[in-house]
């Protein structure tokens, strides 16, 4: 008799084990399969997480942001993933597309609960991130390595992340205020910023910058140029993904009296595989080479050696000098 | 001695309704020149006057007022002219007081025109251009369709109907295949109109599209009173009716496509301000004209003030005039009822 | 300087005409009544008659001259149309309504001058409103509207005055005031042709009387010779009576006894 408990209570625990349960960025509980093997992403910001964790293989079909556009993304891109093209998800993700890629877990921000919701009752589990500091890019990496069970992988990636983190806030915490340079970060738009709320801003306080914008709430916010020229930046960040380059600010007569425009301060962050400037381990890429635009030489690591460092570990990819050139020129 | 005293008194009231006909002509000039003084940073009249005269001041004020402030302005001052004129005409050529200019799909074709240079990348000519021809095009498109079957309004107005829901269809397509991260948010904020990129280079087409088409209509003014009779009364009057109403639309869709082209789709001021100036001084086109540009150029230039203004970030201007215009229209309406005078 | 209509046809649809060779004369001085069964063409022909719409066979002419060669602008200096119902979309006001009828003598671009304006308050004189100038013109009564129409196309100066209905939707104090003053400007040399349903008003006013009956002149002549009973009869379908106490012109009834 007690063995036969024993045993069911056994058979119990194994099968509880090989279940899976995490709790994502938007509270929920979702269980997901041991074995995912057919992996998608709903959201541009997930998809940055999925591959340095486990690569393109077991990913059936993702958004990417900015991708396509540069000629220098795409060959990259290619190395690393040869079918990305034929997984890539435009527009606005349904539940069907999904379902006929055959996924068994899908990862999503947290504006898609709706989708979420659809997915759970056709039975694909759905994890939501949705970070906009560094301690929630962390939290996500662990989630997301947790629901993958790779959580070897997610720690390492944690670690390095933080140390860019920590190396990046020691060399900056002595800047004073005055020495501190006003950042613009602008979006897709030349009119469309970042607010003080939003990731981008987090990254330029953290790279020695302020923060223009540190007052305005919300998300993506329009403005208009007498706005701007009141904030008056000392330098304008354009986010990698965006229609807009420095050239045209440069050579606008409304931007003119701007100071970062006067001083010809005005930079494209660069864009390799995924966005820098988005709430992604990979953007301590982004927070460097902000620190290196801000304060050249005060952060004691090599951008360069870091940016190949990044890709080699966590995407098994080999950039060649002149494809890192390429990258870093202005 | 009766006649000539009743006649001495029409001629005070005339002459009153001339006077308040200039005194609207002349409305936004105060307004322009106050509205200079506003913005995110407010500014002293000292100093937007020597910005504007050479005087000495400091070089982000001359750069404020020169290139930023006044073109925007201008701009306001044009598009408000431009839209309350062509609703104005266009209320007459339908001969209803609740039309507006964007009857023929105007918006719609430049909305459309303005989706598609922002997913082809285009920079703010671009747009401009593809906006402009994309309003002329549907307004074209709606006249041809109402022309091939018969000419008269009715068809003209469903024509109008149907092209403009065609082409708002189509933007809702470029809409929905744009890129929603990079592409929509822009495209949706033109169409919610707004000045807040205005340039010189944007100013020169807006104005000569302005001079030929209220110029233009100037001229007809009277005439277009004679539109607004039946079609065989103006034709028994003389009155090359179908071709009067053509150029007038023509005139009015090029006001509209130009405005459009640069302040994005903004509604109501087409159809308010012609009631309003219409409650002031009468239905008769020879004061209603003149008094709508007045009118319309000073209504304009207050909602872009409050646009920019009232908060940090860029209020869009179709939302303002939908949200503080339509409860003046329904006060407007509802005095109009009562007097039963400017129209039945 | 006559306004003739010859041998006029015309049809809204191909194959089914709503006048069949019409002839009318109307010369200056002369009070023409148009008279027929609804649909028998008499509104067709008034626009013939002042070129708004064109006919299928036969002419209008202006002394010697084809109406349809003339421009719109030269043709309405010379024939004035009123129609039955004119309503604006706008309240207009007397004088701004009557001023419209200069439409013609000013330039396409151009505004009325001030010699225009006495022009159009001379016209109201004519019909008796000059009072009103200042009124909306939907503060007007009935027969004021009617009259304010009139002065309009007075304004046009034009020698022949085409008007649908004149007496339409009036009281018999109004159809008199209306009537009468269209009397008054004939005997001024003004060729006029008006319609009517009403035989009595061509028996009191006019000079001559037209009989249409299915887009074809049935009879012609003066007002009491024209207008038989035996005429009307077959015009409009039912008996009449002609009445005659001896003095001034008859009167007709319809026959509303035994057959």
């Amino acid at each position: 008799m007690r063995k036969a408990i024993f045993g069911i209570l056994a058979v119990i625990f194994v099968w509880g084990a090989a279940q899976v349960t995490v709790v994502d960025q938007a509270g929920r509980k979702v269980v997901v399969p041991e074995h995912p093997e057919h992996i998608a992403s709903a959201f541009g910001v997930a998809t940055a997480y999925l591959y340095p964790l486990i690569g393109g293989e077991r990913i059936v079909a993702a958004r990417y942001l900015g991708i396509p556009d540069h000629p220098l993304s795409r060959a990259v891109m290619s190395r690393i993933d040869p079918r990305y093209d034929a997984k890539a998800l435009g527009g606005e993700v349904t539940a069907e597309e999904l379902l006929a890629k055959g996924a068994d877990l899908v990862f999503a921000g947290l504006k898609h609960q709706d989708l979420a919701e659809v997915l759970t009752e056709i039975g694909i589990p759905t994890v939501l991130i949705g970070p906009e500091t560094f301690e929630a890019v962390r939290e996500a990496t662990l989630i997301i390595g947790q629901a993958l069970g790779e959580e070897e992988k997610a720690q390492e990636l944690i670690a390095f992340y933080q140390k860019v983190l920590d190396i990046v806030a020691e060399a900056t915490a002595e800047i004073p205020t005055k020495a501190r340079p006003k950042v613009l970060v602008i979006g897709t738009n030349a009119l469309r910023v970042a607010s003080g709320a939003m990731y981008q801003s987090r990254m330029v306080e953290l790279a020695g910058g302020v923060p223009v914008t540190a007052g305005l709430p919300g998300y993506w916010q329009n403005v208009n140029i007498e706005q701007i020229l009141i904030w008056n930046p000392d330098v304008i960040v354009i986010v990698p993904y965006s229609q807009v380059q420095p050239a045209d600010l440069l050579a606008d007569p409304l931007w003119a009296a701007v100071e970062a425009v006067k001083t010809g301060r005005v930079y494209k962050m660069p864009q390799l595989l995924f966005a820098w400037d988005t709430p992604i381990p990979e953007s301590i890429l982004g927070i460097l080479w902000m620190a290196e635009l801000l304060h050249p030489g005060r952060v004691p690591l090599d951008l360069g050696e870091t940016i190949r460092t990044f890709y080699q570990e966590f995407y098994r990819c080999t950039l060649s000098p002149a494809e890192l050139n390429e990258l870093l020129a202005r | 001695m009766h006649a000539i005293t009743r006649r001495t008194e029409r001629a005070s009231c005339q002459v009153k309704r001339a006077g308040l006909v200039l005194a609207l002509c002349l409305l936004p000039l105060p307004i322009l020149f106050g509205s200079l003084l506003l913005g995110r940073m407010s500014l002293g009249a000292k100093e937007v006057w020597a910005a504007l005269f050479g005087g000495a001041v400091p070089e982000t004020v001359r750069a404020l007022v020169l290139r930023v402030r006044l073109p925007r302005l201008l701009a306001a001052a044009l598009v408000g002219t431009n839209l309350a004129v062509s609703g104005a005409a266009f209320q007459g050529i339908f001969r209803n007081p609740l039309v507006e200019s964007r009857i023929l799909g105007v918006s719609a074709g430049a909305g459309l025109g303005a989706a598609l240079a922002m997913v082809l990348r285009s920079g703010p000519a671009g747009i401009q251009t593809l906006a402009f021809a994309g309003g002329l095009l549907a307004a074209a498109l709606a006249i041809l369709l109402g022309t091939a079957f018969g000419g008269g309004i009715l068809v003209l107005v469903l024509s109008g109907v149907l092209v403009n829901s065609f082409f708002s269809s189509l933007v809702s397509l470029v809409k929905y295949f744009a890129d929603p991260y990079v592409q929509l948010p822009g495209i949706t904020f033109w169409l919610m109109g707004g000045l807040s990129a205005v340039r010189w280079a944007e100013i020169l087409p807006l104005a000569l599209a302005s001079v030929i088409g209220l110029g233009g209509l100037l001229l007809l003014r009277w005439r277009l009173n004679l539109l607004t009779l039946s079609e065989a009364e103006a034709q028994a009057l003389g009155l090359p009716v179908k071709r009067l109403r053509f150029l007038t639309v023509a005139l009015g869709t090029l006001l509209t496509a130009a405005s459009v082209s640069v302040s994005g789709v903004v509604g109501w001021v087409g159809l308010i301000v012609p009631h309003a100036a219409r409650a002031l001084v009468g239905p008769d086109h020879l004061f209603l004209i003149p008094a709508s540009a007045g009118l319309g150029a000073a209504v304009l230039l207050i909602f872009d003030d409050i646009a920019r203004t009232a908060l940090p970030t860029e209020i869009p201007l179709d939302i303002l005039t939908g949200l503080i215009g339509v409860p003046v229209f329904f006060l407007l309406f509802m005095r109009q009822i009562r007097k039963g005078g400017g129209w039945r | 300087m006559k306004l003739v209509a010859r041998g006029v046809s015309y049809a809204y649809v191909p194959g089914q005409p709503v006048l069949h060779g019409v002839d009318l004369t109307v010369e200056r001085g002369d009070l023409v009544f148009l008279l027929g069964a609804n649909g028998s063409g008499k509104t067709t022909l008034l626009e013939c008659l002042c070129g708004l719409r064109s006919p299928i066979e036969g002419e209008v002419l202006l002394g010697e001259q084809r109406l349809s060669a003339l421009p719109p602008r030269e043709r309405a200096k010379w024939v004035a149309y009123v129609p039955q119902f004119a309503e604006t979309a706008f309240a207009y006001t007397v004088e701004e309504m009557v001023l419209f009828g200069r439409a013609p003598h000013v330039g396409p671009f151009g505004q009325p001058s001030r010699a225009d304006l006495e022009k159009a308050l001379h016209a109201l004189d004519l019909v008796g409103l000059d009072g009103l100038r200042g009124r909306p013109m939907n503060a007007l009564s009935g027969g004021e509207k009617r009259l304010v129409l009139i002065a309009r196309a007075l304004a046009q100066e034009a020698p022949f005055l085409l008007l649908d209905e004149p007496d339409a939707h009036l009281d018999p104090a109004n159809q008199h005031r209306v009537l009468s003053v269209i009397r008054a400007l004939v005997k001024e040399g003004l060729g006029v042709v008006a319609t009517t349903h009403n035989p009595n008003s061509a028996l009191l006013y006019g000079d001559e009387a037209v009989l249409l009956r299915a887009g074809k002149v049935l009879a012609r002549g003066q007002p009491s010779c024209a207008l038989t009973a035996e005429a009307l009869a077959e015009a409009y379908g039912i008996p009449f009576r002609v009445l005659w106490d001896g003095q001034g012109p008859p009167a007709v009834l319809p026959r509303t006894d035994s057959p």
